[in-house]
């Protein structure tokens, strides 16, 4: 069963809203890259990777008519899906134009698959995939904070820059440094959990935030919530500051991905 | 004792314990890397036999598809198929390609890895297609396309993405005096970017590109342009300079490994500010860029040049957005609203230019582009403060930068700064809630865009015009006009006239702080009667019409034949000369075949004797004993040339009788046929061939001459007797045979009498060697003579056997086509046969 986010966006999507695609493309698309490159292993360069990896979405624009949620696969299997069909179908259509032969086949080679190493949903897949999803929450956070804000956390939690650093490249106290770094952790957590929800179809996929110490909010109380804005309480820091961490390592490893990606469309 | 013997003993093993294990290991290793070296090596060589035997199949296989779509672009040129012949045409190319590939992979790809030699090929395979593809195009524009009055072409540039031909060129001293009333002193040079249909450039992109013009023209950018039926063009100003994205490069290798420092910081961050001061020039004019990279960037000791405005926009258009730009370079949620379908007023298209400069100012500092936007990662050393700026300019777009002099009033504080990387973030002037150093007001007085330049990768644009020379609209405090008073003074046909109201001196508003786009200011309507609706009406309709009537004319210049636009192409070109060099070099075969083909088979038979010659191979086909000719053994013959000369058709009865008659004498004399046999034979014959001669085509009736050949009568039944006349001896001679008639027999020897010339021809035939043919080598060698020429149909052969003992009988050979009779009659029959043979040829 979807919950609701994921309904609406796949809602979006099927109603051929341009931004919903858009957004697709931009939050998965290097890790489509990266695991078309994976697979095609030297066979395909990187213009193609990039022509596949849209062709994969076009693929899933047309089937996206066809998704049956009931059938209890991930929003990553489901992605893998299209990508391995697309290549496939790109394997097998420059077969037939090696035999001479016009035909592209529209089934998926599987013999092909074999033939390379880490065909199936690996770990390390996963691991991409959720990245991506973490890595479109910051952006969206990126999006609704103040600049000034999200330009401390950037520099705060993402470049992992002392507080004090921080203060006087601003030209702000600590504390103010502190209270709009909790402002936009508060809202990065909450756009965590609704991103991951947005994209991810069972509930293993949503229990990943929390196995990678993205927890939604460990202090649900109103009051903890409140006190957010303010100086947060010892067992709070801890809380934060695992999430802070969690949260670097994986925009970092991300942003990994990225630049794999940047210098394989250069080359 | 023994328990040092035993220890040391078992020492000793275990020692040697250690070392097997050690050498086994080793062992291990080495076999294990040698088997890996083995595997590799299999592998590497697999991979090469592969490789060879794809590119050869490849080839054979290109060999055999070419000539296919080259019959195929024949055809369909044959059809006027212009379309299609340049489809099979690039097909044809696209072969040719490949079959070059293939033979580069053979001869040197394949090999060159095998031997570990990529590092060799490296430069063939990537670095050179690389530099042909950017190489300029050539010096001189198309012949067809005609050359640029007032212009000389010096040289040409690289092509950029939007399909124009880029030409360098020296002005005239006219048009440089035109240039300078124009406010455009001391153009030099100029850069001339020309689009034609026939040379590749697509209607959109003409019209995008002249549309970018209007908005050029604007801000003084073009010196000149044209549009004609041939192409269209306009001129801009030319400074030698580089890149952007080349100078990032020398200054990166100027600067240490992990980012730029000092002085190559400084030059760099002011080639950015060059850039961004202009962006706000533009912005001020109304214009949207849309297209800033590094590449359209020029760098000389003056600063930075803004380039290339074939994307250039009106803010304030009522167009819809587009996703034209570059990507890294634009805003990603500049897509996002063209997917939506924002029309270019809805948005703000001078923060897409600010972000572009973002963009260009990450790419300056990092070497590389932003592939990610606002995400991508600053991994080398960079001032917190640039770092902030580029943040702050590809950040939302609710969130950038408002305008262009906001990022410059940053970046120049950065600049001024004693060190770039000590100034903190919050010094900005955009932090501190300082306004721009630069005023925001538009004003157009200020305008003064660096000199424009180009490289010779990239395009450059000319300096503005002067304040002075901006038209109008651009005007940024335009007069206030007052609104006229109206009097309609015909209520049916709607007339009126308008009375001027006194203009006020109306106070200019105060400027918004950033009045980045602004009304342009209206004219004052004329102020007077005007016409009534029905002849404005009618005068809209007539101007229409004209304007329709223009643009079917100026589309129809525009149109080509589809030949030039779509069937001409290498392929094409190919196919076809391919198609005239196999022509050719059939034709020529043939030819030669004709001129060295065997020597025709040549028979003059005398009765007793005759001469043959024939080539080995006819020999071989005719039965004939093969003599080799001994050189310069020529058999001299006698020709028939004095008969056919003296027959002609209108005459054709007397000569007849005349050529009967002497045939007659010489044969009584011969005594090889009764008088009246040879009559009668004469008669008969006469009378058959010219009972059933055509009116139109009249038989030739000749008689062999008989002076040295006894009885014999050759009788050749042709319907072309002028033909005959005139071929026969060249036929001869071009059979080799040495054509003598009386006169020349007479001049070139003393023999007169026929035994004289009798025993000529048996010497000449002793010494050739060869034998007097039967009647079936006659029958043989006639039928190949017949069938060889094409004005003799039929040829009766009549020959006495008084030789054999037998003057009352005759020999006959009849051979028409490929029917040969032969054999022997009573001479009195002769007639009757000679009369059927002519019987049987007028059947036909």
């Amino acid at each position: 069963m979807l919950n609701s986010p994921s309904t609406q966006f796949v809602t979006r999507l099927r109603a051929n809203d341009q931004a919903a695609w858009f957004e697709l493309w931009e939050t998965f698309g290097p890790v489509l890259r990266a695991q078309l490159t994976k697979w095609g292993r030297g066979r395909i360069g990187a213009e193609t990777v990039r022509d596949l990896s849209q062709e994969t979405l076009a693929a899933l624009s047309d089937s996206i008519d066809r998704f049956d949620p009931t059938r209890g696969a991930r929003f990553s299997t489901w992605l893998l899906a299209i990508a391995k069909h697309v290549l496939g179908d790109e394997i097998d259509r420059r077969m037939a134009l090696k035999r001479g032969a016009g035909k592209a086949a529209a089934s998926l080679d599987e013999t092909w698959m074999k033939a390379a190493p880490g065909e199936s949903v690996d770990a390390a897949y996963e691991a991409a995939v959720f990245r991506a999803k973490v890595e479109a929450a910051v952006r969206q956070i990126e999006r609704k904070s103040e600049f000034l804000d999200f330009e401390i956390f950037r520099m705060r939690v993402l470049e992992g820059r002392p507080g004090k650093e921080v203060a006087s490249a601003v030209g702000v106290s600590e504390p103010t440094v502190s209270r709009r770094l909790a402002k936009v952790r508060v809202s990065m957590r909450s756009a965590i959990s609704q991103t991951i929800s947005q994209y991810s179809f069972t509930q293993e996929e949503l229990a990943e935030a929390e196995r990678n110490g993205l927890t939604a909010d460990p202090n649900a109380s109103p009051e903890d919530r409140a006190s957010a804005s303010g100086s947060a309480p010892a067992v709070d820091r801890d809380s934060d500051q695992m999430f802070d961490e969690a949260l670097a390592e994986i925009y970092h490893r991300q942003q990994e991905l990225r630049r794999q990606d940047e210098l394989a469309s250069q080359d | 004792m023994p328990i040092l013997s035993i220890f040391a003993i078992l020492l000793g093993v275990v020692a040697g314990a250690l070392l097997l294990a050690f050498a086994i290991y080793f062992l291990i290793r080495f076999l294990g890397a040698a088997v890996r070296f083995v595997g590799w090596f299999i592998v590497h060589l697999f991979t090469f036999v592969i490789g060879m035997l794809r590119d050869v199949l490849r080839f054979v296989g290109s060999v055999l598809l070419a000539p296919v779509f080259m019959l195929l672009v024949l055809f369909n040129i044959l059809l006027g198929r212009w379309s299609a012949a340049g489809h099979f045409g690039k097909a044809v190319q696209d072969e040719l390609t490949a079959m070059g590939a293939c033979l580069y992979r053979i001869g040197v790809g394949h090999p060159a890895r095998l031997l570990l030699l990529h590092a060799v090929t490296e430069g063939l395979e990537q670095r050179l297609p690389r530099v042909l593809a950017e190489a300029p195009g050539r010096d001189a524009p198309p012949a067809r396309s005609g050359q640029y009055d007032g212009y000389t072409i010096v040289g040409s540039l690289a092509g950029g993405g939007s399909g124009g031909k880029l030409y360098i060129a020296e002005p005239s001293e006219l048009k440089q005096a035109a240039f300078e009333r124009g406010g455009h002193p001391g153009v030099d040079r100029v850069v001339i970017k020309a689009f034609s249909l026939d040379d590749g450039s697509s209607l959109p992109q003409i019209v995008r590109e002249s549309r970018a013009l209007d908005a050029a023209k604007k801000l003084g950018l073009v010196l000149e342009h044209d549009l004609g039926a041939e192409r269209f063009f306009y001129v801009m100003r030319y400074v030698p300079g580089e890149s952007l994205g080349v100078m990032t490069q020398n200054l990166h290798a100027r600067s240490e490994a992990e980012g730029l420092r000092g002085e190559p910081l400084r030059k760099g961050l002011g080639f950015v500010a060059d850039l961004v001061r202009t962006l706000d020039h533009y912005h001020r004019g109304g214009l949207w860029h849309k297209d800033v990279k590094p590449d359209n960037i020029i760098c000389d000791d003056d600063g930075a040049h803004l380039v290339d405005f074939g994307l250039v926009t009106p803010l304030r258009s009522a167009m819809t957005l587009t996703t034209h730009g570059t990507e890294y370079f634009r805003d990603p949620e500049l897509v996002r609203m063209a997917l939506k379908g924002a029309k270019v007023h809805e948005v703000d298209g001078a923060k897409f230019d600010v972000y572009a400069a973002g963009a260009v100012l990450y790419s300056l500092m990092e070497n590389s582009f932003p592939a990610h936007g606002g995400l991508s990662q600053l991994t080398k050393s960079c001032p917190d403060a640039i770092r902030w700026i580029i943040r702050r300019s590809m950040t939302d777009y609710d969130k950038r930068y408002n305008s262009a002099s906001e990022m410059l009033a940053d970046l120049n504080a950065v600049i001024a700064s004693d060190d770039p990387y000590a100034f903190k973030p919050a010094s900005l002037p955009s932090m501190k809630g300082e306004a721009p150093a630069e005023s925001p007001e538009p004003v157009m007085e200020e305008l003064d865009f660096p000199t424009p330049a180009v490289t010779p990768a990239a395009r450059r644009t000319p300096a503005p015009r002067t304040p002075e020379s901006l038209p109008p609209r651009l005007n940024p405090s335009p007069k206030p006009v007052a609104r006229p008073r109206v009097h309609v003074t015909n209520w049916w046909t709607g007339r009126y006239a308008a009375e001027a109201a006194p203009i006020q001196a109306a106070p200019v508003p105060p400027s918004p702080p950033k009045p980045v786009r602004r009304e342009a200011p209206r004219l004052a309507e004329p102020v007077g009667e005007r016409r009534a609706a029905r002849d404005q009406l009618a005068s809209a309709r007539a101007r229409a019409a004209s304007a329709r009537e223009r643009a079917h004319e100026r589309m129809a210049q525009v149109r080509r034949p589809n030949a030039a636009r779509h069937g001409i192409n290498p392929g094409v070109a190919v196919a076809v000369f391919l198609f005239l060099g196999a022509a050719v070099a059939v034709g020529g075969a043939m030819i030669v075949a004709a001129v060295n083909k065997p020597k025709a088979y040549v028979t003059i038979s005398n009765g007793e004797a005759s001469l043959s010659k024939a080539s080995s191979s006819d020999a071989a086909t005719l039965g004939l004993t093969p003599k080799p000719p001994a050189t310069p053994a020529r058999p001299q013959l006698t020709s028939f040339a004095d008969e056919i000369d003296a027959v002609s058709a209108p005459d054709l009865d007397a000569q007849a009788k005349q050529i009967a008659e002497d045939v007659l004498r010489r044969a009584q004399s011969a005594g090889a046929m009764t008088q009246e046999a040879v009559e009668s034979a004469v008669d008969a014959f006469r009378e058959a061939l010219v009972a059933g001669v055509n009116e139109a085509a009249e038989p030739l009736v000749v008689w062999s001459d008989a002076d040295f050949a006894g009885a014999s009568v050759l009788v050749i039944a042709s319907d072309v007797d002028a033909d005959l006349r005139r071929c026969l001896p060249e036929t001869l001679t071009l059979a080799g045979a040495d054509v003598l008639d009386e006169q020349r027999l007479a001049a070139t020897s003393d023999l007169t009498e026929q035994d004289e010339i009798a025993t000529v021809i048996a010497g000449a035939l002793a010494t050739l060697g060869l034998r007097a043919l039967d009647a079936n080598d006659v029958g043989r060698d006639l039928q190949f003579f017949v069938a060889e020429q094409d004005n003799v149909d039929m040829l009766i052969w009549l020959e006495p056997m008084s030789a054999e003992g037998e003057p009352d009988r005759a020999r006959f050979i009849v051979t028409e086509g490929s029917t040969v009779l032969n054999g022997s009659m009573t001479a009195t029959d002769c007639p009757e046969l000679v009369s059927d043979a002519s019987r049987l040829y007028n059947a036909r």
